[in-house]
């Protein structure tokens, strides 16, 4: 009676944490509810997010206001086409003892942070790329012979801008499996940009409260490793991972004719934590089949290599992600 | 009971037994609504094979036995779908989904019948948080509620209504071909005798007077005064009556006496034992015997004085060889096997009844001795082979060879009839019908055969 009591009581204090997560980025961010919450869904799960979205959405001002509320660290790296690998890990300085003689000392780069921004990640070289690919990856960095572990939470939210393509470099798909989350920003509708404005445009800027911190953003991401989640929705998990994939079963008429490559397990492991994420901000204390549906758009969008065919007619990843939900039963 | 162990024991226990009978109630109402959305179709297919059997004919036992045939096999659909069975994923995502509880139904089921030995999640405190919190909801769960009885009404009372229809039409509307006929034995060959059977029901009040007379005076002072053309001209009046030319007033137009079965019966009967009288002309009894036959309504009796006139045409064929033709106008063999042996003997009786110069005139064989009476369904009667053979007697002894005998012509022309006979024969069946004998009469009608040629001689 104890332990479920103490389950109980876990659940609640997530939810209620989560809901108030929300609540303040919400204060300064307006018309991306969704985005929100599955920002912070993939905090929670230890993933990274990739953002998609058009300038002056309001990309940057999600990742500040979130590194605002929860107590954390926060750094930016602008990516550029001059950006070196050195400039986002760090590097070894040549410093003098006050006493004589000279040493190396370690300066970290931005990328030791708690929340890291990596603003147009696309527009730097594919070398720079993968050294912050590999520290979301590792939660290290290695410089010189030294490994540097990172501070956790470790939440990295890269951005990138569909436009203005030229001259840029597109993440190759080993490097995009690595986010947790693909989320496409969009323009906010009407309502919304009353609000934008009202809140902007006025004298003062909205504040936000720090309401939760690092220990307890690791507690709430042992709490949700913890949900049951019955074979059953496990299955249909894992049935719409395989269902990318063109020579599977599963597949749908759209992804045999347009998909080259479909999602990894990764895939699989993002659906089914982010799915108990899911059923926690819900208060329950299981998986449910909708929970996976919920997420199986930004989990899979960005883990599905389209063909030729695919390219050439610009299929949208996200149709295939749809008529996959509607084709694999539950 | 389930539900009683439903609500006690542990989250694991409560909650497969909430799911199991939650699972019956929607088999049951599932079950009924297929059952009611079918019954009343097949009554009223029923019902309508019901009504066509009534108007064709057909015994009523159709009716019913199809009638019972549906039933049966919708109370056994019924029967296995709400058989006891176990849940499956697929029914917990059903009362998952109808009762609205987000998926939690489905997953409590599927932790609930893992092995605890063989489960990952044995001693996990969130699945029994989990199970605990859905046993907790199933409790509160009203599943008759969700799955309320089907009502059906308006099924129901028209699947009765037309049930009994089918009953009544069955066994209380009367047809052409009453379940009683079937009841008592009758097959299909019976079932067309009785379509042509006099309707004796309805028969003329004059008729009835002179049958009354007719078979009073066979029965008086020995039949002495009884001639045959009295009864042949009876039995016309009778052939007329069944083609429907007869312009006579009928018994049933309510004026004249009814006749009901049973008198038509006792007619035949008194008829049948007047022609066993052996004081009466053999014209005059084979007469009484066919007006006993269209009088008798008894299809057993008609089939087998038919049947035993065939076999006893087959016999006499046997017996008689080239002498007579064949009775049975459709069997081949026998009429096949006649011509050929008429066309080797050259000679004889049969000569003269295969034909003569006149073409025109010229018929088909008929049964026994009296061939050639046109009608290919029927043999000569008694007196008409009577007239026949005198007319050939005296022909035989006025007719010698030579000036008004033109045996050549004669011949010519019983070849020409014998490849005539050839001809409608199949010559396979001819050249079997030349080697090999008649078969043989059944042992169960050899004494019918042999008390009809008996009662002849």
């Amino acid at each position: 009676m104890t332990t479920t009591t103490a389950v109980g009581e876990s659940i609640e204090q997530f939810r209620d944490r989560f809901v108030r997560i929300t609540r303040e980025v919400g204060r300064r961010i307006v018309g991306h509810e969704e985005i929100v919450n599955l920002t912070v869904t993939s905090l929670l799960a230890g993933g990274h997010v990739l953002l998609e979205g058009i300038p002056g959405v309001g990309k940057t001002s999600l990742v500040h206001t979130l590194a605002d509320v929860l107590h954390l660290t926060f750094s930016r790296i602008q990516f550029t086409p001059d950006l070196m690998p050195a400039d986002i890990v760090g590097t070894n300085i040549v410093q003098e003892h006050s006493h004589g003689g000279t040493f190396f000392e370690f300066q970290p780069g931005p990328i030791f942070a708690n929340v890291v921004l990596a603003d147009e990640i696309n527009r730097a070289t594919p070398k720079t790329q993968s050294a912050l690919l590999e520290a979301m990856q590792e939660v290290s960095v290695s410089v010189g012979k030294t490994t540097y572990k990172l501070e956790q939470p470790f939440f990295v939210m890269a951005t990138q801008n569909p436009l203005e393509m030229e001259g840029t470099y597109p993440l190759p798909e080993a490097q995009l499996d690595r986010f947790f989350f693909k989320l496409k920003v969009m323009y906010p509708p009407e309502e919304a940009m009353h609000e934008i404005l009202e809140r902007t445009t006025r004298d003062g800027d909205a504040t936000v409260s720090r309401v939760v911190d690092g220990p307890a953003i690791l507690e709430m991401r042992h709490v949700a490793r913890s949900v049951a989640i019955a074979r059953p929705v496990q299955a249909y998990a894992i049935r719409l991972t395989l269902g990318t994939h063109p020579d599977s079963p599963y597949a749908s008429p759209l992804v045999k004719r347009y998909v080259r490559y479909g999602a990894s397990p990764r895939a699989a492991q993002a659906l089914v934590l982010a799915a108990k994420i899911q059923a926690l901000n819900r208060g329950l204390g299981f998986v449910s089949v909708d929970d996976v549906r919920a997420v199986a758009l930004p989990a899979l969008r960005h883990r599905v290599l389209l063909n030729f065919e695919g390219e050439a007619d610009e299929v949208n990843t996200d149709t295939i992600v749809g008529e996959l939900l509607q084709t694999v039963g539950a | 009971m389930v539900q009683d162990l439903g609500r006690t024991g542990t989250p694991d226990e409560i909650v497969r037994a909430e799911l199991a009978r939650a699972d019956r109630l929607r088999r049951v109402r599932a079950s009924s609504a297929r059952l009611w959305r079918t019954a009343p179709w097949a009554s009223a297919v029923c019902a309508l094979v019901a009504g066509i059997g009534r108007v064709a004919g057909w015994p009523g036992i159709v009716s019913i036995a199809l009638l019972t045939i549906a039933l049966g096999s919708l109370a056994g659909y019924v029967f296995y779908a709400r058989r006891p069975r176990p849940v499956t994923d697929v029914d917990a995502a059903d009362l998952d989904s109808r009762a609205s509880l987000r998926g939690e139904l489905r997953s409590a089921y599927w932790f609930a019948n893992v092995p605890a030995e063989a489960s990952a999640h044995a001693e996990n405190p969130w699945v029994e948080f989990h199970l605990a919190r859905a046993a907790d909801r199933l409790r509160a769960i009203d599943w008759s509620a969700l799955y309320p009885a089907e009502r059906a009404t308006r099924e129901k009372i028209a699947t009765a209504l037309l049930t009994v229809l089918v009953l009544v039409a069955a066994l209380f509307v009367p047809g052409r071909s009453p379940l009683s006929a079937l009841a008592s034995g009758g097959n299909a060959s019976d079932v067309r005798l009785r379509g042509s059977a006099l309707p004796s029901t309805s028969l003329p009040s004059a008729l009835l007077d002179q049958i009354e007379k007719l078979l009073t005076a066979a029965e008086a002072s020995g039949g002495k005064a009884l001639t045959a053309a009295q009864v042949q001209d009876l039995l016309a009046k009778l052939d007329q009556l069944k083609a429907g030319k007869a312009d006579m007033p009928r018994a049933a137009d309510g004026k004249a006496p009814q006749l009901t079965k049973a008198d038509a019966k006792a007619l035949a009967e008194r008829a049948r034992k007047d022609a066993d009288n052996p004081d009466l002309e053999p014209e005059v009894r084979d007469a009484l015997t066919d007006l006993a036959n269209k009088l008798s309504d008894d299809p057993q009796q008609r089939a087998s004085t038919a049947q035993d006139a065939r076999e006893a045409s087959g016999a006499k064929d046997t017996q008689q060889g080239d002498t007579a033709q064949s009775a049975a106008a459709g069997d081949k063999q026998d009429g096949s096997t006649q011509s050929v042996k008429d066309a080797a003997s050259g000679g004889g009786v049969g000569i003269v009844m295969m034909n003569n110069e006149d073409g025109a005139k010229s018929k088909e064989a008929g049964l026994g001795l009296g061939g050639g009476d046109g009608d290919n369904a029927k043999g000569g009667s008694m007196p008409d082979l009577a007239a026949a053979l005198r007319k050939e007697t005296v022909e035989a002894k006025t007719d010698n060879p030579g000036e008004n005998v033109f045996t050549g012509v004669n011949r010519k022309t019983e070849h020409g009839d014998a490849a005539l006979a050839y001809t409608h024969a199949q010559p396979g069946a001819a050249e079997r019908g030349h080697s090999t004998a008649p078969p043989a009469v059944p042992d169960n009608r050899r004494a019918a055969v042999k008390g009809y040629f008996t009662r002849k001689q």
